[in-house]
């Protein structure tokens, strides 16, 4: 198993230029490091602001990173040029959270999925059937074609969405909250094709999404944010160590009346990035937290196998956590 | 029952998006009005607090009894005096709810005002109170603030707070945490069950997560395409929901500890309520459809205390 996406100590930083004012600066994403195998499903989770959607355009080399290096396929994607990096987008795509602006409304669906194959200069082939191809793939009836995107639901609109990411058959698809806007019959539906499509056309897919149970559900490991850092690298099925991470699934709602739980030690919100504290950026919320977690931050370190945590308590955590 | 609707539709001209509601709901209790969107939950809302005609629509026909009296038909101005003191509404995007031109705990003075007839230092005192009740730390600073100074979740405290002003007996939640993140979401969720709880308020809570139903409310009722389908209670609907909507949509939550691959979707899309399906507004989408489904529209059954179901098949589990 090969190496598709590798980041090392990859950081953003965003400052705000207004006139007659102090520069502020936002650390958006502060020394992210993973890699993505070939073939796998990698989940990033977080709350809004923790950088997880910066991170997710970063990847595709959308924004510029402030500093780190991001290499797919084993090259460096600052050693392209421009011009270089347009070709190499054939290979990595983007699916967007929200359909209803991600498609031009005055293009029709035909169009919007032809559009990929006009950026990069090249010729789908026979225009008319790749389409159909194309919306047969996403489960949609190939009359959509001649539609305009408000013709179409949200979910009709997100598998549009998804055919083009496949237009030019990518080897990796990042997905930014895919699911979102859709409602809960119509996710389950969007999950099953995604997963669908990864086995068939052999995807590798970032999985970016605020929903750990869904994340959980569906990646083969869970990239958990906190505040720009990655907290927690979770493999399938392992309880979480980071009190952020059993924070985060103890705040959500299991569908079993049954079993209901009292919501504990629930406080304060994140830090914002303008403005972070000393040491980890968690310890302000976090019961556990000592002086120390106050003075130093702490680094992700290897917790068992393939478990990385980023918190200076983390071998007292308790491995029979289940989020109860 | 503080609140029962009994068999209400809502019209737009001679278009009815939302037939044959009946819920009722009584104090210290929560009922979950579940549904996608589209369902007409938000439209039920709109027609308790008596604000159809804002939004070009009508009572067409049924009942709404709040505390013994008919609010269908009901003058502006007898209206105006239960509505935020009797019966609160805490809207879904806090955003856009609140005033951006004006300190949020005069917001609240502003609702502590009009409904209790409190001025100046009472006010003023009752808003910090409210504010404390909701869990915002440092009330009195957070009086002075404007709502852009605020996080979502600080926001959707102080309408909240707002809501609770007139002290009602009844608080109408429109998917209040749907804008929030899990943590603030659970936070807020929490504080208004303690609500609910210790001042022994009636509370519908208008939502789309099975997830928040399960871990909150007593009773549901589940909507789609404008019909209740299922009412029951919240045990009973988990343990064994009889229709097959509520049992697909409890099906398409993903859970802690499930298998790959167990996910199970609902096949095609909500319909357009300008375009219902024949018969059962569920039957193209639904597993298990007769013939029977796509000719005729069920009628709401009772099967013993607890549980009521829309479906032609119903009976047959039992």
């Amino acid at each position: 198993m090969s190496e598709i996406v590798s980041v090392k100590n990859l950081s953003r930083r965003f400052a705000t230029k207004r006139f007659f004012r102090k520069q502020e600066v936002f650390s958006a994403v502060r020394d992210v490091s993973f890699s993505v195998v070939r073939g796998e499903i990698v989940g990033v989770v977080g709350e809004s602001g923790c950088g997880k959607s910066t991170l997710a355009r970063l990847i595709l080399r959308l924004l510029e990173p402030s500093a780190g290096e991001i290499a797919f396929e084993g090259r460096d994607l600052a050693s392209f040029s421009k011009r270089e990096m347009r070709r190499l987008r054939q290979k990595m795509q983007m699916v967007f959270q929200d359909p209803y602006s991600s498609i031009d409304p005055r293009f029709t669906v035909q169009n919007a999925l032809l559009e990929p194959y006009r950026v990069q200069g090249l010729s789908p082939g026979a225009a008319d059937k790749r389409v159909a191809e194309l919306l047969n793939m996403v489960g949609l009836d190939a009359s959509l074609a001649r539609r305009y995107p408000h013709q179409l639901s949200g979910g009709q609109k997100q598998r549009v969405g998804i055919a083009r990411a496949l237009a030019l058959n990518p080897s990796l698809i990042v997905l930014d909250e895919p699911t979102a806007s859709l409602d809960v019959s119509v996710q389950a539906q969007v999950i099953n094709l995604l997963d669908g499509l990864r086995n068939d056309l052999n995807l590798t897919y970032v999985f970016i999404s605020h929903d750990l149970n869904l994340v959980r559900y569906f990646c083969d490991r869970t990239i958990v944010m906190y505040a720009g850092q990655i907290v927690e690298v979770l493999p399938k099925g392992v309880p979480p160590a980071h009190p952020y991470t059993r924070m985060l699934m103890s705040s959500m709602f299991e569908p079993d009346p049954s079993n209901r739980r009292e919501i504990s030690s629930l406080t304060g919100e994140a830090p914002s990035g303008y403005n972070l504290p000393r040491g980890c950026s968690f310890a302000a919320r976090c019961a556990q937290a000592t002086e120390m977690c106050g003075r130093d931050d702490p680094v992700l370190q290897l917790f068992d196998e393939d478990h990385q945590v980023a918190c200076h308590y983390f071998r007292e955590a308790n491995k029979e956590f289940v989020g109860a | 029952m503080l609140l029962s609707v009994e068999k209400l539709r809502i019209a737009f001209g001679s278009f009815a998006p939302v037939k044959d509601v009946t819920i009722s709901v009584d104090r210290g209790e929560i009922l979950g009005l579940v549904g996608e969107s589209g369902s007409g939950k938000s439209l039920t809302a709109t027609a308790l607090m008596g604000l159809l005609g804002y939004v070009n629509g009508h009572v067409a026909g049924g009942r709404i009894l709040f505390d013994g009296e008919d609010l269908t038909g009901l003058p502006e101005e007898h209206m105006r005096r239960l509505r935020g003191r009797r019966i609160g509404l805490i809207t879904q995007n806090p955003m856009t709810s609140l005033d951006p031109m004006i300190r949020v705990g005069k917001q609240i003075e502003q609702a502590a005002r009009i409904h209790m007839g409190l001025d100046g230092k009472a006010a003023y005192r009752k808003a910090v109170d409210l504010m404390r009740d909701v869990r915002i730390p440092d009330s009195q600073r957070v009086h002075t603030l404007y709502p852009h100074q605020l996080s979502g979740g600080m926001k959707q405290r102080i309408v909240i707070a707002m809501a609770l002003a007139g002290e009602p007996d009844l608080l109408i939640a429109d998917e209040p945490t749907t804008a929030l993140d899990a943590t603030v979401q659970a936070q807020i969720i929490r504080n208004l069950v303690e609500l609910v709880k210790i001042r022994g308020l009636a509370m519908i809570l208008i939502t789309h997560d099975m997830g928040v139903v399960a871990q909150t409310c007593d009773h549901v009722a589940v909507m789609y395409s404008g019909r209740i389908v299922e009412r029951a209670s919240v045990g009973s609907m988990f343990a064994e929901a009889a229709h097959p909507y509520t049992q697909a949509l409890i099906g398409c939550i993903p859970r802690n500890g499930m298998r790959p691959g167990t996910l199970v979707g609902i096949p095609g899309m909500v319909p357009s309520t300008a375009a219902l399906p024949s018969g059962c507004s569920f039957h193209p989408r639904c597993s298990k459809a007769h013939t029977i489904c796509h000719e005729c529209v069920p009628e709401f059954r009772q099967f013993g205390r607890h549980v009521g179901v829309a479906c032609h098949l119903a009976g047959q589990y039992e």
